[in-house]
């Protein structure tokens, strides 16, 4: 990955840097926090399950231990397992990276009662932005605009009626959801009572919390979100991100700065976020995400309060290290940063490689990871957690790994990436590599107009591209040339018959 | 090695009549053979299809590994038989390739009169596991067969060398150690039932796979026991509850499918450390062969010619090359493989005897196999010979060459008449693989001094009875004798009654002699040692 | 034998012809003369018919995992078993599973007499559920999953003998 400078800092006499982390995360994400704590010279600790014991943050890490659980996410999951950890090693702080544990305020509060710093927020702000409607209600006393929506109960009397008349299509999304789900659309009147009642259900299930809101959706607006950085009193923001390309709520392709966005409603929007985190004494970094609709009004969706898997797409426009940022921001350090210091270079995308049929459905594959081949070049980042022999199960996320490209201008980021894409080789497990490199080649996307309809409603221009013969044929004498039965047979056969070949008298 | 000089001037009138002659002698071949292999009645194709079944070629050809050869033997067998009632003899065999390991494939041709065994069927397949033994080669059976040819009972029962033959040489085969496989498609009943039986692993087919050693008709008509065919000798019955087969396939497809598995088990015998190179092929182009061979076996040919056309480079080292030149011999690489080569070029006489002999003693010497390249009328004859010793000389050469303990491969390249066929390793004297090119005839003398010599003692015998013939029935006898003769000297009869292991075409010997030479390697070449030589 | 592999769902006879400076090979009954050049066990030169492709393989059990031209191919070889046919054959009333996953709940029973369209089993993948229906009218013949249990995709989850086939 492209080094990013870290902050031209003053480190007063009373601040010391953490000695040792614990990486309470796996995969990419964990190499990532782990290169962070290595640029800062900070001892790091690795936790992982049984199945992630050959992951490379393992291997790399000062120390590392193996944790349990009923299943892979339940081990990443177990509080109480993790605090013992830390206890029995002396970590001084704890990184959660994304998902698990990063947005669970009880976490963060068992962490300090133990004397452990939690790499995020305080609690109270997870706890603020984590539930939606908490959230919702905050940003709208700060006169930031939301969607319209109802957040009664579900099982209110008038409740069907309100949310009828908030107008379809709508969106019925549970109160402690987040990372895009727990969020399923209601078409019509008919389906809203029994997508109310699954709903609950799931986010019971996944969240721990049955609340579900409702909100009008917006079939064809932009997703922009704003990065932040807060350390309590002073906030920066680093610009946008785009982050429209999406199937399922789950975001495929992001990119920054977002492309047709007017210097006028750039600012505004940046400026709402900052608005929001400093008014919520934000301490880390955090992302607020928009709606931006096409008669450009925008309105708040949430705030994470954790580093995004997106974050290298800001970090490549702005030479920022944000994990850092996060580190030292834990450690007491204030905000070196002016908003005057940040400048926005060139142009970035991030597309994220996932296990998955994206030409049927999206439908999650698995396999084993037989090779990996990482594509070179300038401006290609790589953020990947992969190794050869890696099982690919539906245990975790089907997300193996994000190819970041930056170029000087979004048209250069667009080529740069569709070459690093053609580059990038990922056998044994079906990917969306290919998928990934016709939407980047689709009109819609070279414009830079695409919004959240947009994978939705052009899956049927997206398809399986046809090889040509050539390149069939090359493909099946390949085969041919690999398949090891026919090896196996070509070497056990005395070489007079090869030669020959197939005769007949 | 020094390279044949050739002489042939493809320009000569000479050439381009041999030529024209051969291609067409060359196409009728192709034609007959074909015919042999692929022309059956219509109903003997639908009777297979209806029972579900493959054609015996068409399951030869999943059976064997793609991209390597087939040397089919024989295929013109009993092609003058049975007024052409059995193709082939009802059945296929050959030499190939399946899961990268040397195999002999014996198969039933059920397309041919149900695959019933005719005398000449049961003749060829003892020769094909005769093959199998000498060689200490794997076999597979392709059993589907409706029993023997009953009419013809007494020519394929009782003797010998007959059915009794088949189950004896799988016996000795499998004493030997080498493996055999039956790939059950059909019925085998009665003795055809042991070929399964007596082979290591079997894979019968539901259905239409059957082994029982007697029908159900045979078992009413003996015990009055009624029985279906699949309960007497079934493929659920036989592997799940007898156990003489061991594989039971739900379709023929997966009983090739397992064959081919159980094959990829099998140890390789060590080959003979044989001197081999790198192949190259023969620098003068072998399809000059058709215009090298004359129209008749009374004109000779320059037998240097033909070696030129059929070993790597066109490279001989030529023994003597000055003595006794009715006989060419020397080493040469066929396919990489070092072989020495004997071909006639003309009569044979006590100098070209004698260096015969000697040339075989060094082969046996150097390990290194024989290739016999025949076109011989015979051994010199008359007083100054016989007094110089040339049926002793004859003698010696016999004695060397059937006791030879390397490999003998036989070429029949044109004329083999008399005791020139002993010499040169005729039929008797077990060659691995003895091979007939079309044009070839094979008689104790040539058919103008036979048929002269019969029509004489028939001409008598009308004398002594008082009718005596006029110039135009001796004439008539004379020509009559001669056709029928003529007949019985072609490449095509001798091929019929198995006196070869097949026809070929001048060009495809190089490659069915390297795979000959490539089988025979199973074992060591022994210690020479030969019997008395009348010296 | 006659190797067969399979791209897209199409099926291709491809087979060894000839081995000498180059390979002769046969696709669909067309030959092509191949070369490679191997860098190591994944990688090389391909030269096929005079076209030069770098190329990426990998192998997993009957699956050959390609990159070449830019982009990815999953190459299925068929063993001769399959070729066979020794599978049974698929009957109308087969569900397969659309996806990895686990097992929430069956909500028949075997031997109960389904309506098309009627919902047999909740199965949740990647935290989202899906109910699983009836592809014919007929009667429950097998049910190979039980709740809690998790597959692969393409697993026989259920199998409904059709109301057509069912004896009277």
């Amino acid at each position: 990955m492209s080094s990013c400078s870290g902050f031209a800092v003053a480190i007063t006499g009373e601040i010391t840097m953490f000695r040792k982390v614990l990486i309470a995360n796996r995969g990419e994400i964990a190499l990532r926090v782990l290169r962070a704590l290595r640029d800062l010279q900070v001892l790091a600790v690795a936790i992982y399950h049984h199945d992630d014991r050959h992951s490379p943050v393992v291997a790399l890490a000062d120390e590392a231990v193996e944790i349990v659980g009923d299943s892979p996410t339940a081990a990443y999951l177990d509080t109480a397992q993790i605090l013992a950890v830390c206890a029995e090693l002396g970590v001084d702080a704890v990184h959660p990276g994304y998902g698990f544990l990063s947005e669970n305020a009880g976490f963060a509060r068992a962490l300090a009662a133990a004397g452990i710093t939690f790499i995020g927020p305080s609690p109270d702000v997870i706890d603020l932005m984590g539930d939606k409607i908490t959230s919702r209600d905050f940003v709208t006393s700060l006169g930031v605009p939301v969607p319209p929506s109802i957040t009664l109960a579900a099982d209110t009397p008038q409740f069907v009626e309100r949310a009828a008349e908030l107008g379809f299509p709508l969106v019925v999304k549970a109160s402690a959801g987040g990372g895009g789900k727990g969020m399923s659309i209601v078409r019509g009147v008919g389906e809203l009572a029994g997508t109310l009642r699954v709903a609950a259900s799931e986010a019971q299930k996944y969240f721990g919390d049955n609340r579900v809101y409702v909100e009008r959706y917006f079939a064809s607006a932009r997703h922009i979100e704003v990065q932040v950085l807060g350390d309590g009193r002073n906030v920066v923001h680093l610009g946008e991100r785009d982050c429209s390309v999406q199937r399922r709520f789950q975001k495929i392709v992001e990119e920054s700065p977002a492309p047709g966005l007017s210097p006028a409603k750039r600012e505004e929007i940046c400026a709402a976020a900052v608005d929001i985190a400093r008014a919520a004494h934000y301490a880390s970094a955090g992302t607020v995400e928009f709606l931006y609709t096409d008669s450009g009004e925008f309105f708040f969706l949430e705030m994470n309060t954790r580093i995004q898997v997106e974050h290298p797409v800001t970090e490549m426009v702005t030479g920022i290290d944000l994990v850092a940022a996060q580190i030292r921001i834990a450690a007491g350090e204030p905000l070196a940063l002016a908003q005057s210091d940040i400048a926005m270079t060139g142009h970035a995308i991030e597309c994220r490689i996932c296990a998955e049929d994206a030409f049927a459905g999206f439908l999650p594959e698995t396999g084993r990871v037989l090779y990996v081949s990482a594509p070179g070049g300038d401006g290609v980042r790589f953020d990947s957690g992969l190794y050869q022999g890696q099982r690919v199960t539906t245990a975790f996320d089907p997300m193996l790994a994000k190819l970041i490209v930056h170029g000087v201008d979004r048209e250069q980021a667009l080529a740069r990436s569709r070459q690093a894409l053609a580059g990038l080789v990922i056998l044994g497990v079906k990917t969306n590599l290919d998928y990934l490199g016709a939407l980047l080649d689709h009109p819609v996307i070279c414009a830079g107009a695409a919004d959240t309809s947009f994978v939705g409603s052009h899956s049927a221009a997206l398809t399986v591209p046809v090889p040509t013969q050539a390149q069939l044929d090359a493909v099946l004498a390949l085969a041919l040339c690999s398949d090891p039965t026919m090896k196996l047979l070509g070497a056990a056969t005395p070489d007079l018959y090869t030669t020959m070949g197939h005769w007949r008298n | 090695m020094r390279r044949i000089e050739s002489g042939l001037n493809t320009n000569s009138a000479l050439y381009k009549r041999y030529r024209e002659h051969n291609l067409a002698m060359m196409a009728d071949f192709h034609q007959r053979q074909d015919n042999a292999r692929h022309h059956r009645p219509e109903r003997d194709i639908s009777r297979l299809r209806n029972q579900n079944k493959m054609l015996p070629r068409e399951r030869l050809e999943l059976l064997l590994d793609p991209g390597t050869p087939f040397l089919e033997l024989s295929s013109l067998a009993a092609g003058e038989a049975y007024g052409g009632a059995a193709p082939g003899a009802s059945c296929i065999t050959g030499i190939g390739v399946v899961a990268g390991r040397e195999v002999l494939i014996n198969a039933s041709d059920s397309s041919v009169k149900g695959g019933a065994w005719y005398p000449l069927t049961v003749k060829k397949i003892v020769r094909a596991l005769d093959i199998a033994i000498d060689n200490r080669l794997p076999v597979i059976h392709l059993c589907d067969s409706a029993g023997g040819f009953l009419p013809l009972q007494s020519h394929l029962f009782g003797d010998k060398y007959m059915a009794g033959r088949i189950f004896r040489n799988q016996s000795q085969l499998s004493k030997l150690g080498c493996q055999q496989l039956s790939l059950v498609f059909g019925h085998c009943t009665a003795g055809g039932a042991y070929i399964p039986a007596l082979s290591d692993y079997s894979v019968i087919v539901a259905g239409t796979g059957a082994v029982f050693l007697g029908g159900p008709p045979l078992v009413k008509a003996a015990t009055g026991e009624d029985v279906s065919v699949d309960e007497l000798g079934g493929a659920r019955m036989h592997t799940s509850v007898s156990g003489t087969c061991d594989y039971y396939a739900a379709s023929e497809r997966e009983a090739i499918a397992l064959g081919r598995e159980i094959v990829m088990q099998w140890a390789q015998p060590p080959k003979f450390a044989l001197q081999r190179e790198t192949p190259e092929e023969p620098y003068y182009d072998p399809d000059e062969l058709y215009g090298i061979i004359p129209d008749t076996t009374k004109a000779g040919f320059d037998m240097r010619e033909v070696i030129a056309r059929m070993v790597d480079g066109s490279r001989l080292a030529e023994y003597q090359p000055d003595y006794g030149t009715t006989l060419v011999c020397g080493f040469a690489n066929l396919w990489g493989y070092k072989v020495g080569i004997i071909g006639n070029n003309g009569v044979l006489f006590n100098d070209s005897s004698l260096k015969a002999a000697h040339f075989m003693e060094l082969c046996n010497q150097n390990r290194v196999p024989l290739i016999f390249l025949q076109n011989i009328t015979g051994y010199m004859v008359g007083k100054e010979y016989e007094q110089q010793g040339i049926t002793k000389h004859g003698a010696k050469m016999i004695m060397v060459q059937a006791c030879s303990e390397v490999p003998k491969f036989t070429v029949m390249t044109n004329g083999s008449f008399g005791a020139g066929n002993y010499g040169m390793c005729g039929r008797a004297f077990d060659a691995r693989y003895l091979f007939s090119w079309p044009n070839s005839q094979i008689s104790v003398m040539g058919s103008e001094q036979a048929a002269n010599t019969l029509a004489t003692v028939k001409i008598d015998q009308l004398r002594r009875t008082g009718e005596a013939p006029d110039p135009e029935q001796i004439e008539a006898i004379r020509q009559a004798v001669l056709a029928d003769y003529e007949n019985q000297t072609s490449a095509y009869y001798s091929s019929s009654e198995l006196w070869d292991d097949g026809i070929l075409d001048p060009v495809a010997t190089r490659n069915a002699l390297g795979i000959a030479i490539s089988t025979s390697l199973n074992t060591p070449f022994g210690e020479p040692r030969y019997g008395v030589l009348r010296l | 034998m006659r190797p067969q592999y399979r791209i897209n769902g199409c099926l291709h006879e491809v087979v060894p012809k000839r081995q000498g400076h180059t390979r002769r090979i046969g696709i669909d009954g067309r030959d092509l003369d191949v070369a490679q050049v191997a860098a190591d066990q994944h990688r090389g030169t391909l030269i096929v018919a005079g076209h030069r492709y770098a190329y990426h393989v990998a192998q997993d059990d009957g699956t050959l995992y390609i990159h070449l031209g830019g982009r990815h191919f999953e190459v299925g070889i068929v063993d001769e078993f399959q070729a066979a046919g020794r599978h049974d054959a698929d009957g109308d009333g087969d569900l397969r599973a659309p996806m990895p996953g686990v097992v929430e709940a069956i909500y028949v029973a075997v031997g109960d007499r389904v309506a098309a369209g009627q919902p047999m089993l909740l199965i949740e993948s990647m935290k989202l559920q899906t109910e699983i229906h009836a592809p014919v009218a007929g009667t429950v013949s097998a049910i190979n999953v039980e709740v809690g249990g998790s597959f692969q995709r393409n697993a026989l989850l259920v199998a409904v003998a059709a109301a057509s086939e069912e004896h009277p």
